[in-house]
């Protein structure tokens, strides 16, 4: 009962922020971006290929969330609706950077198995989103729309613009790389200690 | 190899969807000084379309005024024409008549004159007394082309534009097929002689006379609004965006007396005075104390208009940072204007379309700001009319569109929405330069002087 009036009680709060923005008071654009700028910083960093690229992303998405919010239904997730805006941002820009074609070369190389938790435990986060950084923009792509949006290759294919069977091709090959490059942080991991 | 693949995809997943970090600083400072430029482009785009329509009023009244000239230069001579020929013909009585006069090269107004000049005989083609529809043509002896009298009539030539000829309806299709219709055609007015009478001209009646005069009064409920623009005084807490925010137009009206000056039957020039009324109200907000120009702190309230000081008496010595609440306040602006303006008139029976377009002159009368302070349990509603920064003249441009209905020879009944914009602003030397504007209809009646 405290739960749904709590719910209740943060929806109202929300739809008054959200409704604020709209009218273009400044300090509640400052408060909506505080509240849900590190949740999409994340998302860029991952769809970036460093931080100032990522601020570059974070700052087009959030002006293009306050200019679509009137247009926004409250119907479902505010933070889902605003994700879509801000991948959708991350893919334009690479749209107008570069063309979605895969320019590395995969090493063919034996890769160690390993736990998943043990693997946890030994590489850090920093490490982890540098490795997806790392990926060129085709497969650094389709990587984070297959596994983080959780897309389909025909979805992936249709908005990048690219044959479903390169989108297999380009998940396949992203894969690959990040798991030679987990392979050898590992080596390096177990040398050091 | 598939099982490792697949747990890559868990281990990125695992560890980098929650991966949340606050971007740098600067990200906001460009976010919010592109959503600034973003709210200009916005007004910019909501005027051009205000500026676009009075461009184009303002062509259209350029492209009907030289029309309108190059038809009454052309018009001019002819007008001249038939107004002496019709006094000569309505003031000679019913024993006056026309008569096509066959000069010998007829067709031209000059060799028309200098035939009649030369004297002689002519043949006429009389319609006076052409009752069993004959027309009678007979020969004149024409002496003195100016006066001739002949068997009890005087005769007088005169010549006509063939465009004037309606006055001869008979004679206008004599022209004989594939020959070129003459430019004049001259015409010898016959009048009965008497003994002792000399056939001249009677005295000339006054025309009608024009009338040129007529005054309007109006009022017209308007939607008020502004346009913000920084200030000398705009501070990252006082600024224009922040100004806007806070503060909402109320009801406001323009009424006023105007009156036209017919130039012609289309165009007027329109003058008069006008009161105009605006009421903004500003939202509840803390003031600061702060040092004004004499020195002394007092609270201080920025709003569009300007800034003001206030010292409520239940705290006479504020000290510089010290904050009171103003729970709601008022501003309050009256003007004087002095429009001038062109205008074009179409006329269709009762009906009158108007296009508008000038320019004015408003001279403050007066500005206040009215507010309740409240500290602790104490309250006091000021009323402050000494607003720093406000100009007491601007000039705004103006165009309407409307209609004229007459409801009798001398009063109609008129409806004109009306923009007013601000050409400069109302204040200086503070946080904001406003322009402000106003869209009503202006609803009135004209009475002809």
């Amino acid at each position: 009962m405290l739960m749904k009036a709590m719910q209740t009680e943060i929806l109202a709060y929300a739809t008054q922020l959200i409704q604020y923005c709209i009218d273009g008071d400044r300090q509640s654009q400052n408060q909506l971006y505080k509240q849900f700028a590190p949740r999409m910083f994340a998302i860029c960093l991952r769809y970036s290929k460093n931080r100032e690229e990522a601020e570059e992303i974070v700052q087009e998405g959030f002006f293009q969330v306050f200019k679509s919010l009137k247009n926004f239904q409250h119907k479902g997730s505010f933070e889902g609706w605003m994700q879509k805006i801000v991948v959708y941002c991350a893919i334009q820009h690479y749209r107008n950077k570069s063309k979605l074609h895969p320019v590395v070369n995969i090493e063919k190389a034996e890769v160690e198995q390993s736990d998943t938790e043990d693997v946890f435990a030994q590489l850090s986060k920093k490490e982890l989103l540098k490795m997806v950084q790392a990926l060129s923009p085709a497969y650094r792509m389709v990587f984070n729309l297959y596994v983080f949006e959780g897309m389909k290759h025909r979805e992936i294919a249709e908005l990048l613009n690219i044959s479903e069977g390169t989108s297999k091709s380009n998940l396949f090959d992203a894969k690959a790389i990040l798991q030679r490059a987990v392979a050898n942080s590992l080596k390096i991991a177990k040398q050091t200690y | 190899m598939a099982r490792d693949l697949h747990n890559i995809e868990d281990l990125f997943r695992s560890a980098l969807s929650d991966n949340d970090q606050m971007p740098s600083a600067k990200v906001w400072n460009a976010l919010d000084s592109r959503l600034d430029k973003d709210i200009v482009a916005d007004i910019k785009t909501k005027y051009k379309t205000w500026k676009r329509l009075s461009l184009l009023l303002l062509l259209l009244l350029i492209v009907l005024g030289i029309y309108e000239l190059n038809l009454t230069n052309t018009k001019l001579v002819k007008l001249n024409e038939l107004k002496r020929i019709k006094e000569t013909v309505s003031n000679d009585g019913s024993n006056t008549a026309l008569s096509k006069l066959h000069t010998n090269k007829p067709g031209n107004f000059l060799e028309d004159i200098q035939s009649l000049n030369a004297g002689g005989h002519f043949p006429v083609t009389d319609t006076s007394k052409n009752n069993s529809n004959k027309i009678i043509t007979s020969e004149l002896i024409i002496d003195n082309p100016s006066f001739t009298r002949h068997n009890n009539y005087s005769y007088e030539a005169l010549i006509l534009p063939r465009q004037l000829d309606f006055l001869l309806p008979e004679m206008t299709s004599d022209a004989m097929e594939g020959e070129k219709i003459p430019e004049t055609v001259a015409v010898m007015k016959k009048t009965p002689f008497f003994a002792g009478s000399v056939a001249t001209s009677s005295p000339k009646r006054e025309p009608e006379q024009l009338k040129r005069f007529s005054i309007a009064a109006f009022f017209s409920p308007d939607r008020a609004s502004y346009r913000l623009e920084k200030g000398d005084l705009s501070t990252s807490q006082f600024n224009a965006d922040r100004i806007k925010q806070s503060e909402q137009h109320e009801f406001s009206s323009t009424s006023g007396i105007l009156v036209d000056y017919r130039l012609n039957s289309r165009w007027s020039l329109q003058s008069g005075i006008t009161f105009s009324n605006t009421n903004i109200s500003i939202e509840p907000q803390i003031l600061y104390a702060e040092k004004n120009n004499t020195g002394d702190v007092k609270y201080q309230i920025n709003f569009s208009s300007g800034s003001v000081f206030t010292l409520p008496t239940f705290q006479r010595s504020p000290v510089v940072g010290d904050s009171i609440y103003a729970s709601a306040a008022v501003h309050k602006l009256r003007y004087v204007g002095i429009p001038v303006a062109l205008e074009y008139r179409l006329t269709k029976g009762k009906l009158s379309l108007e296009v508008m377009a000038g320019a004015g002159i408003n001279i403050l009368t007066k500005g206040k700001l009215e507010t309740e302070l409240q500290q602790g349990t104490n309250n006091e509603i000021d009323i402050l009319d000494n607003i720093q920064g406000l100009k007491s003249i601007y000039i705004n441009g103006l165009t309407g569109l409307g209609a004229n209905y007459t409801v009798t020879k001398r009063i109609s009944l008129t409806v004109m929405p009306t923009a007013r914009f601000a050409l400069t602003p109302i204040n200086k030397g503070s946080v904001v330069k406003t322009y402000p504007s106003t869209v009503g209809v202006a609803i009135g009646l004209k009475i002809k002087l």
